[in-house]
């Protein structure tokens, strides 16, 4: 063939750089399918047994129906959905405030031993809330606060509070300090400074730091079952564990709808949590030519 | 408008002392350049102007009020930044009217100024970009239209315009000359360029290491600096140092450089005051010049090798190697020459500067009246 055709022509197929049929393709290969089946299986279960009539144990094509999410929208389910909504929010809105400031201070006030004070919360961050549920318990009782959703998230937003200070302080400190000083010096105090300036341009730190807040207390089991006994403020998580075999008998499509709708919020807010990443992080123009 | 003053300032960050014994007046709608190498303590002495930093000792006042517990939004000073700290989530017009709708001024009023101030700069078509949108150069404009419209006391720009490529600059450079003219309000620039500094200011503070060095017009700076450093700093291309040493020939003062002695008679040097007989001879390049440009037959010779060759257009810079020591001299342009030729040097000894070689201080003059008997 003459290079100058211009005729379009099939061309070569390239060699593939890594060929899957040889023998180590094929183990690597095998080995990486069966760990994705081993993990894709109990969300396939999900799915299915929680529109089958019949729902077991294996992974069968289910008899369909919607019976099973009516079943748990009829029952308490829904009302523990809202108690979640409630416990979730309340701590994310309380954790990221109140880590804002805090973390706004570290970042850019003079504060006495800040090194020692940001080591603490980062230990602090990664203490299991257990630890600390018994000695809470009682100061519970000693102030009246038990079986409060309120309370209990006020629980929560405490143990979210260092990571949130964390992740919040990251992005304050990207902030140029300058920004902040031409507006003082223009003759805006503390809170129009920060609420006019520093907010707005760590808006997708102040989101990704809600989301996460929000997620976790969304997941939280123990401190509600401890610190919230009363029936009627029983979270999502507690009614999945009420569905397991509590009166003998595993109610398995139940079971499988009402996780599917426990998971959907989370999932929602972890790819809205993405789409902020991908903003985070821009003051172009801002600074410098 | 107001005049601004320093009394003794310091201002030291833990055992770092930043600016030292600042003593310093900017008159009313003066143009004042600090001017310094960086970590001179320029940019410290502007932030403790604008309130941003607190003075460890000392006062400062603008007009009548000493402003050391002051806070910076009362202080009544405008900041342009090295960065423009323009607020990269507004827009141009929001930027600008940003300090206006903290004071709650009417909507109308506000829009009718950042119109004028916007008409002023050439940002009329750009108030609805972001900072993102715009280039270096009206980032700049957007920055001292901020100012602009605050209608401060005093002005206080921190190298407003090094981020800016050459061309730009210049022509910023007249901007900002042309703006105070207009608006004739008090300004307190700081740069690291001598040549921004000799262009824009009234008078020029130099700063070394926390201490100010000297305090005068530009003219002055150049022609009288009170030490190496300021002589060395002020002027481009640089001084020349020479070691030299001063001698008394028939009862009148001389300095022996290199391999010549030079009459110091017509420099008026208070030879008293010396402590020693060991000094620096300074002398610009545009007083060392080729003597095939016929330089008054009095003028002392040196003879040396040609090294670099440097034209710049109107004239061309030359080092000369001479005995131990180099020299760049100011020839006129298209000279012909090459490295490695002879050539003859003559040195201006009307224009010499002499320094001692310990302090580095200049040799104060003797007075004019003391001079006139003996001619």
């Amino acid at each position: 063939m003459q290079t100058t055709s211009i005729a379009p022509q099939s061309p070569a197929p390239p060699a593939p750089e890594h060929p899957i049929f040889t023998l180590g393709g094929v183990v690597r290969h095998s080995i990486l399918i069966a760990v994705g089946i081993a993990f894709l299986s109990p969300f396939a279960w999900l799915v299915l047994a929680s529109v089958d009539a019949h729902a077991g144990w294996g992974i069968r094509l289910p008899d369909l129906t919607l019976d099973n999410y009516r079943a748990v929208l009829s029952q308490r389910g829904l009302a523990a959905l809202k108690n979640s909504c409630y416990l979730a929010f309340v701590t994310s809105v309380i954790a990221t405030g109140l880590g804002y400031l805090a973390a706004y201070a570290l970042s850019r006030r003079h504060v006495p031993l800040k090194r020692g004070i940001m080591l603490t919360i980062l230990f602090a961050s990664g203490l299991p809330v257990s630890l600390l549920l018994v000695p809470t318990y009682q100061m519970y009782v000693a102030f009246g606060w038990l079986d409060s959703l309120f309370t209990t998230s006020l629980f929560l937003a405490a143990g979210a509070l260092p990571f949130a200070i964390w992740m919040l302080k990251n992005f304050i400190d990207a902030v140029p300090l300058e920004l902040e000083e031409a507006a003082v010096v223009e003759g805006a105090g503390t809170w129009q400074t920060l609420l006019r300036v520093t907010v707005p341009l760590t808006l997708p730190g102040l989101s990704v730091t809600g989301i996460y807040t929000f997620i976790a207390a969304w997941g939280a089991f123990i401190a509600p079952l401890i610190l919230d006994g009363n029936p009627d403020d029983e979270p999502a998580p507690i009614a999945i564990f009420h569905f397991m075999g509590n009166h003998g008998e595993f109610l398995f499509g139940e079971l499988a709808a009402y996780s599917l709708m426990f998971s959907a919020p989370v999932i929602i807010l972890y790819f809205a949590l993405s789409r902020q990443f991908s903003g985070a992080f821009a003051f172009g123009g801002g600074l410098k030519g | 408008m107001a005049a601004v003053r320093f009394r003794g300032v310091h201002k030291r960050f833990g055992l770092v002392s930043a600016v030292e014994e600042l003593d310093l007046e900017i008159d009313d709608g003066e143009f004042l350049v600090v001017v310094g190498p960086s970590g001179c303590g320029k940019s410290t002495t502007l932030r403790m102007l604008a309130g941003l930093e607190r003075p460890s000792n000392g006062l400062i006042s603008i007009g009548d009020r000493v402003v050391n517990l002051v806070s910076p939004k009362s202080r009544d000073v405008a900041v342009v930044f090295q960065n423009y700290a323009l607020y990269p989530h507004m827009t141009v017009y929001d930027n600008l009217s940003f300090g206006m709708r903290i004071r709650h001024e009417p909507r109308e009023h506000i829009r009718r100024q950042v119109a004028d101030v916007a008409q002023q700069l050439g940002l009329s078509a750009l108030l609805d970009r972001k900072p993102a949108a715009l280039s270096g150069g009206e980032r700049q404009r957007v920055a001292v239209g901020r100012a602009l419209l605050r209608r401060p006391q005093v002005f206080l720009m921190d190298e407003p315009l090094s981020n800016l490529d050459a061309t730009l600059r210049v022509h910023m450079r007249g901007e900002l000359s042309r703006l105070h003219a207009r608006v004739g309000t008090t300004t307190f620039y700081v740069t690291h360029d001598q040549i921004e500094a000799m262009t824009l200011g009234d008078r020029i503070a130099v700063m070394r290491a926390g201490r100010l060095q000297q305090v005068a017009s530009p003219e002055t700076l150049y022609d009288e600096p009170v030490n190496m450093f300021v002589a060395g700093f002020i002027g481009a291309p640089r001084m020349n140092f020479l070691p030299a040493r001063v001698t008394v020939t028939d009862g009148r003062p001389c300095l022996d450089v290199l391999s010549i002695r030079l009459d110091v008679t017509g420099v008026a040097l208070d030879s008293a005051s010396l402590r020693s007989e060991r000094v620096v001879l300074g002398i610009r390049p545009e007083d060392v010049r080729w003597s095939r440009e016929a330089p008054p037959p009095s003028w002392p010779r040196l003879r040396g090798v040609v090294e670099i060759i440097e034209p710049v257009g109107a004239e061309t810079y030359v080092t000369v190697q001479v005995e131990y020591a180099r020299l760049l001299a100011r020839f006129p342009p298209r000279t012909g020459l090459r490295p490695g030729e002879q050539v003859e040097l003559a040195l201006d000894q009307t224009r010499i500067h002499v320094f001692d070689a310990e302090t580095e201080q200049a040799v104060p003059r003797l007075p004019a009246s003391a001079l006139a008997p003996s001619q």
